[in-house]
């Protein structure tokens, strides 16, 4: 991993799922989160704002949900790299999700490993 | 170097798709975006596997018939007909996977997505003579063990020779 540290954006209705993902992908020394928005349409500002170099994205949210916001992001930059954060049972909107473009997903209930796989094989795509 | 016991708790996400009644995986970081086939303009001289081009947001991208690329219908005539599942018209060719094959982006013809999921890197294995693959070797860049049965992990990259990806994009540049 490149010793700049990548830039990450999350974006997730619950405070409790931010701090959960923020705590886990801060500890990498890897990653440094750079903003947290509520809801789709403060996921976008901030994204053109930001320009991170990965988004985490909740599904279900109020104002914007995370289908349309991966729409409007990918609209943007079409080489955003958007990793979505799914719960059991919403396979189809996952898969909904990549169709639109996401690269990756992971899932809740969270497992550390699992954020971190992904986390190394998302940024390493970014690397390239 | 990568250590077996890392090797081991690595994970990729794949996308599993239809063609011809055949599943594929792919790696999900190589596709794009999956789109309902659109309207796809034919192309008078060009390979017999290119389907035509099609205006993704702005580009114009190749699609490439993957039953006809992979030579599926050769598979499936050596198959018992008792065993091979007949596609519709209306089930065929419903969908288009966009990745990006050495900058370029290009769409691939699928019938039917069936979901995404994580797979261990131990959990896929080369190539050994156990397994009866349905295309040619050239394409696959490894076999997915999933807790029903073995699938195909297509290598993206492969699927296009370097000669075709040439004239393509020599084509694209008319």
């Amino acid at each position: 991993m490149a010793n700049e540290k990548k830039r990450v954006l999350i974006v997730d209705d619950a405070q409790f799922t931010r701090n959960i993902l923020k705590n886990i992908m801060s500890k990498t020394g890897y990653v440094e989160i750079v903003g947290e928005a509520s809801n789709g349409k403060e996921g976008i500002e901030l994204f053109k704002k930001l320009k991170p170099d990965m988004i985490t994205m909740d599904l279900v949210m109020p104002e914007k949900g995370g289908i349309e916001t991966i729409e409007e992001i990918l609209k943007i930059d079409s080489n955003a790299l958007i990793v979505v954060v799914s719960a059991l049972g919403q396979e189809a909107l996952v898969l909904e999700a990549a169709k639109k473009g996401a690269k990756d997903f992971i899932q809740k209930p969270f497992k550390t490993e699992q954020i971190i796989e992904v986390l190394e094989r998302i940024l390493k795509k970014k690397a390239k | 170097m990568i250590s077996e016991s890392e090797k081991n708790k690595q994970v990729i996400s794949v996308i599993l798709f239809e063609v011809e009644g055949e599943q594929f995986c792919i790696d999900l970081l190589t596709a794009r975006e999956i789109i309902p086939k659109g309207q796809i303009r034919k192309l008078p001289q060009t390979f017999e596997f290119v389907e035509g081009i099609y205006n993704y947001r702005g580009d114009i991208i190749y699609i490439i018939n993957l039953s006809k690329k992979l030579r599926l219908f050769e598979y499936k005539t050596l198959k018992k007909k008792e065993e091979a599942q007949e596609i519709s018209e209306a089930e065929s060719n419903k969908y288009i996977i966009v990745v990006n094959i050495n900058n370029i982006n290009t769409g691939f013809l699928v019938d039917r997505i069936i979901n995404i999921s994580h797979v261990k890197a131990n959990a896929i294995v080369g190539l050994s003579p156990i397994f009866e693959t349905s295309i040619s070797i050239d394409y696959i860049k490894g076999i997915i063990k999933f807790d029903d049965r073995p699938r195909i992990l297509l290598d993206v990259e492969k699927v296009l020779t370097e000669a075709e990806q040439t004239q393509i994009q020599k084509e694209l540049n008319k």
